[in-house]
């Protein structure tokens, strides 16, 4: 008994000192640095000065009354937007097709690496990658476009709004959509057998076994992958900034708060007290963000709670896994 | 005896964490002992610079670091800030020099201004705080000149000759004038210049307005002018459509230059200062796979308005604990003839010292301009610079202006929008200006 009370206390200890890196790392390099940027947005420190004092709420006041952050925060959200939705559908559908055991998909491992493999380019050299495609006036793009007839003239395409966002959204995508693929995939993978099995004893096909198993199953996946993606989205910076001017033009069409953040802190006067409220914002807008995905998409379809229905399980299914599905999910 | 063993790989573990993190977080300051200088720039030719002082002065230990330009400012700003790892002599340029003479943290190079009497005046004004110290020296002058292919000179314009070309081209309507014969005579083919860009430098230096003054923002009417004129340019096909320091923009002075459909586009001349032609037209005059060479076709005008592009300066920091070797640095390296005119020799680059230009200048010889003594047109054109109106705001705020420029000359928008898109993004962006 009393050796059994000594052994435990020693591994308690030890497993004290297993974390202990990982907590002075986290105190030193994150707390702190989390709390003193939201210190600094109270005061007027800028520039090349080593003296500032605090002056309460102003810069959150004029970041709340500025036009170019709010544009900025919106530029945002519409180019994450517009890379997320068709990101997500592909993914689901690719993710579909290679767990389809009718389809039977040749070499799915080689398609899911060569999706993945924009992930591990570093996003300089993908800037310059598209930069160079979508050069005007003579970038291989134009030279196809007109050589084919296509067009008379080149088409500036980064002096466009509308397709800059285009480019960047679909870097966006096309970077992350492999990552995306493997967490649906994963997701399916998880989803029991025995639920298609008794969707096909029922009579249900292929397509309504998607909507009806495979969908509601993958939400709680679904909905890590919104949630990060959205986080990570919010902080987009790389691609927009080195793209075209670092300002995020052509006319401000692709100044993510980020890369405003960036150039508040980093360049013309240094105002480390507002990019440092900047943050603050952007902190705050995400998790707001972050907890309304969550209050809206929590799964409410329990299997506990489904009903019977048409396409959905059996009632002697439910109530055959009920106990079984209760304790999955805890 | 195990639970002291325990504690003990505890608390090593604990030293060994905060050890990594002390190493991590802050660089310590750097031990500048007897004799030592840490020096910093952005390329590396001031590397080449230092070992002549170091051949002089055996006792002396320099440690040189180079950081690359982007991250230039983004590294120096903090250290200088801090105190702590600043270099004691460090380099800036004519872009950002004015937003750092005022700030402290620069050495007053007093001891050192009679050794600069030769210096050529707008180099010193560049690096002139508020109150009128010297806060930095160079040791070159960049004059800009406008180079121009001499074949098609003589082929368009009926002579290859530096004082006609001059003549048709001493004002930027004139300028207009002959980009229109160009056009005409080469079917749309010659451009006289290939971005609208390269306008820049040259409007930019001969403006009288600073983009601030005693924190109010104000527009010089020189640079909607240029707007004006770029919209010409662009409007009438007088310009190649590149982008300066883009990949076309070279191909031009290599003879290279294709549109999109692959028809052939004859860049007439480039705006470029000294070393641009040293660096940058000379390096980029032969195609890679040797099918053209512009090298001995190329001839050097002052152009439409005198004007300076670039130039390094060299300042110290002002709690440096070697002022003396670092002030007697800078003077070697900016002023003193024995180190200047063989340098200049060596180099072709054109050095500050007006006494040392003026015993040299004579004895150039350039083949890349087929003969003409680039030295000594330079050396003319450095006399009419002015820098008066540089301010420490300048590099920001032509990078927003040069956004609303492109969008008024595509015709994304009317000039007045344009403006007025411009001066919110200055106040936007800077805050403390006063912006009407």
């Amino acid at each position: 008994m009393r050796n059994a009370l000594g052994t435990r206390a020693r591994l308690e200890r030890q497993g004290y000192l297993f974390v202990l890196p990982f907590v002075v790392a986290f105190l030193a390099l994150q707390l702190y640095p989390i709390i003193y940027t939201f210190a600094l947005g109270l005061t007027d420190f800028r520039g090349m000065s080593r003296n500032f004092k605090f002056v309460g709420l102003e810069n959150f006041v004029h970041l709340v009354s500025d036009a170019y952050f709010w544009k900025a925060f919106s530029n945002t959200w519409l180019i994450w937007g517009i890379s997320f939705i068709p990101q997500l559908g592909l993914a689901l559908l690719f993710a579909v097709w290679c767990s389809d055991v009718r389809l039977r998909l040749k070499a799915q491992g080689l398609f899911k690496a060569i999706f993945y493999l924009p992930n591990l380019l570093t996003a300089a050299s993908i800037a310059v990658l598209y930069a160079t495609l979508f050069y005007y006036p003579n970038g291989p793009i134009n030279q196809a476009l007109v050589q084919a007839g296509m067009r008379d003239v080149a088409f500036n395409f980064f002096r466009d709004s509308t397709f800059t966002r285009l480019i960047v959204a679909f870097i966006q995508f096309w970077m992350w959509y492999g990552h995306t693929l493997i967490m649906i995939s994963a997701g399916i993978a998880g989803i029991p057998v025995a639920l298609y099995e008794s969707a096909v004893i029922d009579g249900a096909n292929a397509r309504q076994m998607f909507r009806h198993v495979t969908l509601p199953m993958l939400k709680p996946v679904m909905l890590y992958i919104l949630v990060t993606s959205m986080i990570g989205g919010m902080q987009m910076f790389d691609i927009p900034y080195l793209i075209t001017n670092r300002r995020g033009d052509p006319d401000g069409s692709i100044l993510t708060t980020a890369v405003y953040l960036y150039n508040h802190a980093f360049t013309g006067s240094n105002n480390y007290a507002y990019a440092s409220a900047i943050s603050t914002g952007l902190f705050l807008l995400t998790s707001t963000a972050a907890i309304l995905m969550y209050a809206v998409m929590r799964d409410r379809h329990h299997p506990s709670q489904l009903r019977p229905g048409k396409f959905g399980p059996s009632a002697a299914w439910l109530r055959r896994n009920a106990v079984h599905e209760e304790g999955r999910a805890r | 005896m195990r639970k002291r063993g325990t504690w003990r790989i505890f608390a090593a573990a604990l030293a060994l964490t905060v050890a990594a993190l002390v190493v991590l977080s802050a660089c310590a300051p750097k031990d500048t002992g007897p004799k030592k200088l840490v020096v910093w720039s952005f390329s590396d030719e001031l590397g080449g610079m230092l070992d002549k002082y170091k051949a002089l002065n055996p006792d002396v230990e320099i440690e040189f670091v180079m950081v690359p330009n982007d991250v230039y400012q983004s590294k120096l700003k903090p250290v200088l800030q801090s105190g702590q790892g600043a270099p004691d002599v460090f380099a800036l340029e004519a872009a950002y020099i004015k937003g750092y003479v005022d700030t402290g943290f620069m050495l007053d190079l007093a001891p050192i201004a009679s050794a600069a009497k030769d210096t050529v005046q707008y180099t010193k004004d560049a690096a002139l705080d508020s109150r009128g110290k010297l806060m930095g020296l160079s040791w070159q002058a960049t004059p800009g000149a406008y180079f121009y292919r001499r074949s098609m000179a003589k082929k368009y314009l009926g002579t290859d000759d530096p004082v006609a070309v001059q003549a048709m081209l001493s004002d930027f309507d004139k300028f207009l004038d002959v980009a229109e014969e160009l056009k005409q005579k080469s079917g749309g083919r010659a451009v006289i210049v290939s971005s609208v860009g390269d306008l820049f430098q040259v409007y930019k230096s001969g403006r009288t307005v600073p983009w601030v003054k005693d924190s109010v923002f104000g527009i010089d009417p020189l640079m909607v002018k240029m707007m004006e004129q770029g919209k010409l340019f662009h409007d009438n096909d007088y310009e190649g459509r590149q982008a300066q320091w883009g990949e076309g923009w070279f191909a031009g002075m290599k003879g290279t230059l294709t549109d999109e459909s692959g028809a052939p586009v004859e860049v007439f001349g480039y705006f470029l200062p000294t070393w641009g032609l040293h660096y940058v037209l000379k390096a980029n005059a032969k195609a890679a796979d040797g099918s053209s060479d512009t090298s001995g076709d190329w001839a050097m005008i002052q152009g439409p308005m005198p004007y300076f592009w670039g130039g390094t300066w060299l300042g110290a920091f002002a709690d440096t604990k070697q002022k003396d070797l670092a002030l007697d640095l800078i003077r070697f390296l900016t002023t003193d003839p024995d180190f200047l005119e063989p340098w200049a020799k060596e180099t072709g680059d054109l050095v500050s010292n007006m006494a040392v230009v003026n015993k040299i200048k004579d004895s150039y010889v350039e083949p890349f301009l087929s003969g003409q003594n680039h030295y000594a047109a330079f050396a003319d054109m450095a006399r009419n610079i002015s820098a008066k109106v540089l301010t420490g705001y300048d590099q920001e705020i032509e990078v927003l202006f040069q956004e609303q420029m492109n969008a008024y000359v595509n015709g994304e928008k009317p000039l007045d929008e344009a403006l007025a898109d411009f001066k919110a993004a200055v106040a936007s962006q800077f805050t403390e200006l006063s912006v009407q």
